[in-house]
Formats: structure tokens, C-alpha cells, sequence
């Protein structure tokens, strides 16, 4: 305990300390101090006046220390007092981590002390607790930032799905160096390479007819105007000719190009205007439009075909037969599908479809053969012509009469005699309901009464007859 | 790059030999000494390095470290399995001997939690789980401060396939919450503190009464005493620190209830 080999402390210059002083003396000296016995009970315990945060911690005093740490601290206190005891008190500092009542902690650095008692220690302790403070906020911000890995672990997620499955073949480039610093598969296969060796590579070198500068100079010229015609090149491995569409960006304080790349086959498929227009025809038209195979399976329907069966999914249709949807079942089918095969379309067809509920829609069809020799289908237009009987029968029965030579040599060869006379008694039943109930101004139980019929079995026709909601 | 050890060495060459046969013994040393395995399968000199790392006053570029690691030949999976853990470990051990203060630990713990994110880069974002892989809750409970634990878990997990949710500090309200909503197959608990297991059996109880499938509860960290024991007192279904078992549990039930 000497300052520069002075003599001063054992010279006799300092007076012996009175003991209540030096109490104060040690406590002033450190945040907290503790006397402990050979036993490790806690003989005294010191605070600096100047510091109320501790609290009263005289309950301390003639118990044992451990009593008054962690887990992992009594441990570490118990091996540095016994290397005290034993003639060996520790050099380094000792940090322990005080407990009180289960939930009270804080952390002391203590250093050992020879005290005058015999074997009893004297520690004093630095309080750790601003330093812990602020540990604790550095925790919590790392804390904020693990939680805004995972939300990015998620969006890379979605970004990885995306580039995972969509058709196109895209290529993210730093405009600064024209490396390539992402791809997708599709963009490999048309490169002729592993999506890992993409990675890090020079887009120009994979093209033999561009030099790096010049690349990159087209991409940035193309993504000037919106309507630039792509960049043409030559893929140096697969050869192709590939179309790329560049997209320019900012992100993290530099330039980066996504390139959508297109190759012949692309080029070769691309549908032209009126394929387009057919395309956005066959979404939006209120006329249904049915694909089939050559055995009537369905292939693909549009919106307006699932609302007229009522179907709520492409799934509940695709893969069905036709004839399932068909009034009269495969006796339609088979009309449609010889007629298609025999001259390659059919004209109009009158028939009816079944939705879920039993209902009967009045539709006419138009059938065309596709000629394909890989995939031959069969292309059905239906229209739903109920509104257009309504029509016929508000303008009165003598108005535009159906010519019934021309319907009964429709109807004869489509159907059995059984069938047709029981489609016939369903148009006849069907007829006398709808008129029952305009007569009685939808009062159901009086058209029920008129027409013979019990209320649930009107309410069963209504709904087979799809009249259910005219009288809502 | 696993030459250049910025943290200093404790290997050094002696010089003075005179012929070439003592410089052959000393690179044979040296050699050997790099090839030294601890009882916990990690090398030595690896160790020796990244514990220096952390502790280094100097600062901490956890990618450089990971070049380094990797100049060793150690893949990111045994740098996450094995090397961070063994880290971790390493630096308690120190703090116990007082050889760093515990404001080394709390930074050292905080550069690994860096580290592993780095190393775990790799390994996570090459792909997503897959539609019918078990889904993994990871519960930090309130008032932990250690998560360094969880976050391996996580990275083994989703090495596994499992599509891993992290939960730290949250309330028990929002634990329940994520169990209603997610249904996860596993909720594992990580936990340093005997301290904490009381808190952990309350959410264990809660999580019971309500989660309807309830999944499959663990608990791990570095708990000490009689593991049996905290299993009865939390309720738990398995008491490790091992993700396998975890998984190979959660897998069996599923199986034997025959749930998709």
C-alpha cells in the first residue's frame, strides 16, 4: 500500500484510526462493503452514505452470504473465499451478483481485504448497476434488432417464393460493378448455367457479342423510355438469342438492374394481338366458353360457365364430363362431340343445364373442333337463353311460334320417348308452377292449394325448377 | 485468411535452429497443436480464436470472423452447432473465474448472437420450409436475458426443414395468442435460470388449458440439478437442449395421433 516506494502510511505520520471512524472511512471509500466471517456469515455490512439506492440492508448482517446471491455467484464466492481461507486471497476483482427477495438484483465488483478479525474478510464493493443499465438497453436493442431479422427472414421468404415460381427469367445486376447478384432457375436454364455459379458472375461475359461497358450502357439507355425495344444478345454457352427487359432501382445507396430475360421460344409463343384479344374475351364474356377433350372431359371453363352451373371452383368442373352438366347427359354429349369430329363444328344446339340445385338452364351451344395433333379439343359456346323464352312468352303464344315440326325432329334421336316425355312433364310442371304463382301474387300456400300440392312440395319443385328466388 | 490472425496467437515459431530439422519439428508442433479436439469435438485453435474475438478491443466484423472460421475447413453448420455454443460456454467459464468482467460476457454473447446470424445467412435464406413441415414456437421467456441459445435453436431447426417462429420477451398474452393463431406442432422454452422455471410452468398450464391441439412442450438451456424433476415441475413434455429429440418427438406423436 505504498505510493512510489514512499514510506508514508508506515512511517507513524498517520494516527491510529478510531474504529467508528474508520466504518465511515471504508464505506465513503467504496459503494458497499461487507465483513465476512470465516463461516461466511455477514458480520457487517457498509454503505456509502452518500447512496440510499441499496436500501436498509442491516437484515443482511449474522446471516450468510450466499443467502444473499445467484445461483451462479455462490459458486464463484464460495471458491474465492475458500482460496482465501487458505492463505491465497484472490487477486483479480470478484463480481457477484446480488439477490434480495427473489426479484431484487444487482451486481458488485468486490475485492478481498484482510481484515483484523481472524480469518473474517473485508469486501469492497463497486456498484456494477449503472454499467448493467445500461447493458440491459443494449440487450433490448438487440432484442429490436433479432426481431427485425425475422420479419426480414419472412420477406426474403416471399421474395424467394416469387422468384421460385414465376415464368419469367430474372436477373438482379449491380450497375456498379455488372455483376450479377441474384437469379432465378429459369434465368440459369437460359444462360446454361447453375443458379450458383450465376452468382458473382459478369452478366457481359455470358454473352459473346457485348463487351461489359456496352451492356451495361444499353440496359441503363433502355430504362430511360417505357416503350424501348429490349436489348437483343447472344447467350455464349446456350446460344439462343435472349430479349432483356431491364428495370433500373435504388437500393442501399447503390444502382441495381433487374433484367427480365426472354429467349426464341418465348419470342416464338408470344401471342399476337387477336390471341390476346380472344384471351381477354374468354375472361370477360357473359357467354360461357367450355374446352373439352375428344371424350367430352372439360379441360377449362371460364367465370361465366361456373355461374351458370353454380359451380364455386374451376376444381368442382375441370376434370368432370360435360354430360354431367347436361340435361340430357351423354345423349347431348354425344350430338355435340360427333358433330364437332364429323365436320369440324356444330351450329346451334338447344339443350338445358343442370346447376348443383337441380335447376335447368335453356342454353344454346356452339361446338368447333381445334385442330391440334398433340392436344385435339373441342371449343363450346353457351349462351343462357332463358331470359330470351321470357321474352318469347310475354310477346304471347301466337307471337313468333316455335315451328314444332323443326323442335320435334330436334328432340326425336336425341332422347329416348322416355326421356322426352319426362323432360316434357317437367316443362309442363315447371310451366303451371311459375303460373300458379303469378296468379296468386307468389302466395305460396295458395298456389299450393291450386295446383294440388302440399306447401313442401311446392317449396321442393320451386327449388328443382330453380324458382326460388323469382318469389324472394 | 485463417493465417492472419488479427488477435494474436499463442502458437509461435521458435527461432535458431540451425538446420531444417528443427524448423520440420516445430511446423509438426505447430500442426499438431492446430489439430487438437476437445472433449466437445471443436478444435482448439479455432476456439482459441474466436474467443479472442469476442474479447477483442478492437472490434468485431462478424464476417471476417466467419472467413476465418471457415479458413479452419469449418462449415457454417459446425460453426453454429458447435463453435458458438462452445464460445458461449467458454466465456461463463471465464467470468466464473473472473477472468472477464460479466460486461465482456453480455458484449462477447452479444458478438456471437452476430456471428451466428452471419453463419445462419447461408443456411436459412436458401430456401423457404416446405407446406408440411412442423412448425416450431421458440419461447425466451419475460425477464431472460440470454437468447443467444434460442437463436441456434432456431438456425438448427430450420436446418431441420421446420418453419421456426421466435418469441422473445413477450408476454404470456402474446404467447397464447401465437399458440391459438399458429397452431405450432412444438413450443420450446429456452431458459437459463432456475429462477424463471416457475414462470415457465404458469405458461405451461396456460398453454394446456387453452391450446387445443396442444403441442408438444420443451424446455432447454443450460439447467442444471435433477432434469426429471424440472420436467414435473414445469409439465413439460421433454427436458433437453437437443433439437433432434425435440423434432424426433413432435414427429412420433404426430404420427401416432395420424395428424397431417
Amino acid at each position: 500500500m505504498k505510493t512510489g516506494g514512499s514510506n508514508f502510511w508506515s512511517s507513524g505520520a498517520v494516527p491510529l484510526i478510531e474504529p467508528q471512524f474508520l466504518s465511515s472511512i471504508i464505506a465513503a471509500a467504496s459503494d458497499i462493503a461487507l465483513v465476512v466471517s470465516a463461516e461466511g456469515t455477514i458480520l457487517s455490512v457498509l454503505i456509502n452514505a452518500q447512496d440510499d439506492s441499496f436500501g436498509n440492508l442491516n437484515h443482511w448482517e449474522g446471516r450468510a452470504v450466499v443467502d444473499f446471491l445467484t445461483e451462479e455467484s455462490i459458486e464463484k464466492f464460495q471458491a474465492a473465499h475458500g482460496a482465501y481461507l487458505s492463505g491465497t486471497p484472490p487477486k483479480k476483482s470478484l463480481e457477484l451478483n446480488h439477490l434480495d427477495n427473489a426479484t431484487w438484483q444487482y451486481p458488485v465488483r468486490y475485492t478481498f481485504h484482510r481484515f483484523g478479525q481472524e480469518n473474517a474478510v473485508l469486501l469492497l464493493g463497486r456498484d456494477l448497476r449503472p454499467i448493467a443499465e445500461t447493458q440491459q438497453q443494449l440487450v433490448q436493442a438487440q432484442i429490436a434488432l433479432e426481431q427485425g431479422y425475422e420479419a426480414r427472414r419472412e420477406f426474403d421468404t416471399r421474395y424467394r417464393v416469387v422468384m421460385g415460381n414465376v415464368d419469367d427469367a430474372v436477373v438482379f445486376l449491380s450497375v456498379q460493378t455488372g455483376r450479377i447478384e441474384d437469379a432465378n432457375d429459369h434465368a440459369a436454364a437460359l444462360l446454361g448455367l447453375k443458379t450458383e455459379a450465376l452468382m458473382g458472375a459478369t452478366f457481359a461475359s455470358l454473352f459473346s457479342d457485348r463487351s461489359g461497358a456496352e451492356l451495361t450502357e444499353s440496359l441503363m439507355n433502355a430504362t430511360l423510355s417505357e416503350d424501348a425495344d429490349p436489348i437483343l444478345v447472344r447467350a455464349s454457352r446456350t446460344r439462343q438469342t435472349i430479349e432483356i427487359h431491364p428495370t433500373v432501382f435504388r437500393t442501399a445507396g447503390q444502382r441495381v438492374l433487374m433484367c427480365r430475360l426472354r429467349g426464341e421460344d418465348f419470342v416464338s409463343v408470344q401471342p399476337d394481338t387477336s390471341a390476346r384479344h380472344a384471351v381477354a374475351l374468354f375472361r370477360s364474356t357473359t357467354d360461357s366458353i367450355v374446352f373439352l377433350d375428344t371424350r367430352g372431359t372439360v379441360l377449362s371453363v371460364n367465370d361465366a360457365f361456373l355461374d351458370l352451373v353454380g359451380a364455386a371452383h374451376l376444381s368442382d368442373v375441370v376434370g368432370a364430363s360435360l354430360a354431367d352438366f347436361m340435361s340430357r347427359g351423354q345423349i347431348d354429349m354425344g350430338v355435340l362431340l360427333d358433330n364437332a369430329a364429323k365436320t369440324g363444328q356444330m351450329r346451334v344446339y338447344a339443350t338445358r343445364l343442370v346447376n348443383d340445385l337441380g335447376a335447368r338452364v335453356p342454353v344454346e351451344v356452339s361446338a368447333a373442333r381445334l385442330e391440334d395433333p398433340e392436344h385435339p379439343a373441342i371449343a363450346l359456346i353457351l349462351r343462357d337463353v332463358s331470359r330470351l323464352e321470357a321474352v318469347r312468352k310475354a310477346d304471347g303464344p301466337s307471337a313468333n311460334l316455335p315451328d314444332p315440326g323443326r323442335n320435334v325432329m330436334d328432340l326425336v334421336g336425341s332422347a329416348s320417348l322416355k326421356e322426352i316425355v319426362a323432360e316434357t312433364t317437367d316443362v309442363v310442371e315447371k310451366m303451371c308452377i311459375e303460373t300458379a304463382v303469378n296468379l296468386t301474387r307468389n302466395n305460396r300456400v295458395a298456389a299450393a292449394e291450386m295446383l294440388g300440392l302440399s306447401r313442401q312440395s311446392l317449396y321442393v319443385k320451386l327449388r328443382k325448377f330453380g324458382l326460388l328466388s323469382k318469389d324472394n | 485468411m485463417a493465417q492472419d490472425d488479427t488477435f494474436g496467437t499463442n502458437a509461435t515459431f521458435r527461432e535458431g535452429g540451425t538446420g531444417i530439422e528443427p524448423l520440420a519439428s516445430q511446423v509438426i508442433s505447430v500442426l499438431c497443436e492446430r489439430q487438437t479436439v476437445t472433449a466437445a469435438g471443436v478444435r482448439q485453435i479455432a476456439l482459441d480464436y474466436l474467443g479472442r474475438a469476442l474479447l477483442s478491443k478492437s472490434g468485431f466484423d462478424p464476417s471476417c470472423v466467419l472467413d476465418e472460421l471457415r479458413g479452419f475447413r469449418l462449415t457454417s453448420d459446425a460453426i453454429v452447432d458447435l463453435y458458438i455454443p462452445q464460445a458461449a460456454i467458454q466465456l461463463g467459464d471465464q467470468w466464473m473465474c473472473s477472468d472477464v468482467s460479466f460486461s465482456d460476457v453480455t458484449i462477447g454473447a452479444l458478438r456471437l448472437q452476430s456471428l451466428l446470424t452471419e453463419a445462419s445467412n447461408g443456411l436459412v435464406w436458401a430456401g423457404q420450409a416446405p407446406s408440411d413441415a412442423l412448425e416450431a414456437l421458440i419461447v425466451v421467456p419475460e425477464g431472460e436475458q440470454h437468447f443467444l441459445g434460442a437463436s441456434v435453436l432456431a438456425a438448427q431447426l430450420r436446418r431441420m426443414e421446420c418453419d421456426v417462429s421466435l418469441a422473445i420477451s413477450e408476454t404470456a398474452d402474446q404467447i397464447m395468442t401465437r399458440v391459438s393463431l399458429d397452431k405450432p406442432d412444438m413450443l420450446l422454452m429456452s431458459c437459463a435460470r432456475i429462477d424463471a422455471l416457475a414462470l415457465v410452468a404458469k405458461t405451461v398450464k396456460q398453454i394446456k388449458a387453452a391450446a387445443d391441439p396442444v403441442p408438444v412442450l420443451a424446455i432447454g438451456g443450460p439447467l442444471r440439478g435433477n432434469l426429471e424433476e424440472i420436467r414435473k415441475q414445469t409439465g413439460v413434455d421433454l427436458v433437453t437442449s437437443v433439437a433432434t429429440e425435440v423434432v424426433g418427438f413432435c414427429a412420433k406423436r404426430k404420427r401416432a395421433l395420424g395428424l397431417q
